[in-house]
């Protein structure tokens, strides 16, 4: 099976060490989520894996491409939502989609048959033609998000995609996300803090802490420990707050 | 400071100015109300604005206005005392006008302004624009006409580069008013002056954009090749600067003509080789230059808006060979020629060590 590894990363910026020795396995078609405080390197994961930065020390490979050196085959099986959304605000939602369309050599045809059944589905088709400048950031959050699945992309790699969304915005894309994963083999990988979405969207997490993979599960094994449990639920809160306060080992 | 900057070199040129008591009471006066009025309007657009740059353009469809009018009195001020006097009236009027409109705007503003400050106009005429759907072929394509397209939105922008394209021309026209000799020299210095400011202002949008506005990780993460990207987003500008350098020569060109054969029984005024020399690939080439230049700035300094300060002044020195070649040189199609040279080459070896060496993660690191 194909597999997104990273092995024995390490990536510093000045004396600040942003990751540091990760190893981390992410199968095709997984839905995973990269979980840890602020600053532990769940973005910069991202952009190693994209190769937007090299890694000091170790090996990145995406479905056997090394991102540095095969970068264009990663960046163009990836379909990306940053942690800012960089729309062109003065430019239509059609335009920028269309943008990014032409960058990904879609043609026209098919781009815009994309483009209005996204626009759809996120509910977004009578803004077609409307420019960004204006939109709230639900709004906006859903036409980046729109961008990054235009091409229909084998790897989806979402920054807090669900930051800004409104809760029926956010079932709509959890279950769309299910659907691409388990319909169309898509990889996804996600940075949350939202605790209660990763527990039903996501197959698999990684809990980082200063740029180091101290925890991964999947969330199937998770549920059926009897560990964890809040009125008899399975509660990733209580075991994300037991592993940031008692450590990975202990817990 | 552009009036007392003149009046002091009149006076050490040796010139008198010929005003009188009232006239300079007149031209102080109305410096201050025209300070005033600009001051008051950009302190209302920076208040009602999402960012600067949106306060600027706002500011400037006053400003700009008002600053022309300042010009025209000065230039009439030396005339007869009744036409000095109605446009000095006049303009203050305009002056005191905007002042008290703007003060009561500023007055009724409630602190809730500044929170909801963005005054959108959805208009459909953004989308409208969009001419052909033909599928670009390259990379450098796509770029381009996202960057065109982009720059169309940019009214007000392209409004105040129409506006500059008067500008050697004004200038030609106005020495030939005071002189009586037409001096197309002039235009080219001048030319030379305010071509370089126009990449670095377009820059500010496109790749100085591309950070301010957090679109450059999104954009890196493409396959786009860093390459294209950054020719494309720098050839735009260049092509922006080369049509206002063709338009703003030819305005001048047919303004002297058109004075030439009315007024001077028929004479005609053409470019000399070297002034061609020096507007058209040299100023071309400058350009090319100052994208560089604001580029590697805007992209490597603290903020953006540093890099843009620091090459807007670096662009004055742009006129410094024109202005040598004009005055020092005797062969100045020879050195004007040279000047171009230079300038190729050096563009050449920008062109090459930036294409080599531009990578995404130096890219990231900066942005």
């Amino acid at each position: 099976m194909r597999k997104i590894v990273f092995e024995e990363v390490k990536k510093t910026f000045g004396e600040v060490t942003a990751i540091n020795v990760l190893n981390l396995s992410i199968s095709e078609g997984e839905v995973y989520a990269l979980l840890g405080h602020n600053g532990a390197g769940k973005t910069t994961t991202l952009r190693l894996l994209l190769g937007l930065l090299g890694p000091d020390k170790g090996s990145i490979t995406v479905f056997g491409n090394t991102p540095t050196k095969n970068g264009n085959a990663v960046r163009g099986m990836c379909g990306v939502l940053s942690e800012d959304v960089g729309l062109y605000e003065p430019l239509t939602v059609y335009d920028n989609l269309m943008y990014y369309a032409d960058i990904y050599g879609m043609n026209r045809i098919e781009s815009n048959r994309r483009i209005d059944e996204l626009l759809c589905r996120f509910d977004l088709f009578e803004k077609k033609k409307l420019i960004v400048k204006g939109f709230s950031t639900g709004m906006k959050k859903k036409v980046a998000l729109i961008r990054a699945m235009l091409h229909r992309p084998r790897i989806l790699l979402l920054d807090e995609p669900t930051n800004g969304l409104d809760p029926v915005s956010t079932a709509d894309l959890r279950s769309m996300l299910s659907e691409l994963a388990k319909e169309q083999g898509t990889t996804i990988i996600m940075t949350t803090h939202n605790l209660e979405e990763v527990q039903k969207m996501c197959d698999k997490i990684s809990i980082f802490r200063h740029g180091k993979n101290i925890f991964t599960h999947s969330i199937s094994s998770l549920k059926d420990s009897s560990h964890y449990m809040e009125h008899g639920q399975f509660s990733l809160e209580k075991l994300y707050m037991d592993i940031e306060t008692k450590g990975a080992e202990n817990t | 400071m552009t009036t007392v900057c003149t009046v002091v070199t009149y006076q050490f040129a040796g010139y008198e100015l010929n005003m009188t008591a009232w006239q300079w009471v007149c031209v102080v006066l109305l410096l201050i109300l025209n300070f005033s009025a600009i001051s008051i309007t950009g302190t209302y657009a920076s208040a009602t604005s999402a960012d600067s740059r949106t306060a600027n353009s706002k500011a400037a469809r006053i400003a700009y206005p008002l600053g022309l009018l300042l010009t025209v009195y000065l230039s009439v001020v030396f005339l007869a005392q009744p036409i000095g006097a109605l446009v000095g009236a006049a303009l203050m009027l305009i002056d005191l006008c905007v002042i008290i409109i703007y003060a009561v705007k500023v007055s009724r503003m409630a602190q809730a302004d500044y929170f909801e400050n963005v005054k959108i106009k959805k208009s459909r005429k953004a989308h409208n624009n969009y001419v052909s759907y033909t599928t670009p072929k390259s990379q450098f394509g796509i770029v381009f006409r996202h960057e065109l397209r982009y720059l169309l939105t940019l009214k007000t922008v392209l409004l105040n580069f129409v506006f500059l394209c008067f500008c050697p021309a004004i200038l030609v026209f106005i020495i030939k008013y005071y002189t009586e000799y037409m001096y197309l020299n002039y235009a080219v210095l001048l030319t030379a002056l305010m071509m370089p400011r126009t990449p670095t202002n377009l820059i500010a949008y496109s790749i100085g954009g591309e950070k301010v506005y957090k679109t450059g990780e999104s954009l890196l993460a493409t396959p786009l090749s860093v390459r294209s990207l950054f020719l494309a987003k720098s050839m735009v500008p260049v092509l922006v600067s080369a049509i206002m350098l063709i338009a703003s020569s030819l305005l001048t060109l047919v303004g002297a003509n058109i004075i030439g054969s009315v007024f001077e029984s028929g004479t005609i005024y053409m470019y000399t080789a070297d002034q061609l020399v020096l507007l058209f690939p040299g100023g071309i080439m400058s350009c090319v230059m100052m994208v560089f230049i604001t580029g590697v700035l805007t992209v490597n300094m603290k903020t953006s808006r540093q890099g843009l300060y620091l090459s807007n002044v670096l662009g004055i020195i742009f006129v410094a060979p024109p202005l040598a070649i004009i005055y020092l040189t005797k062969n100045m199609l020879m050195w004007s020629i040279v000047y171009f040279v230079i300038l190729l080459l050096c563009n050449f070896i920008c062109i090459k060590s930036i294409s080599d060496k531009i990578s995404r993660p130096q890219i990231m690191s900066k942005l």
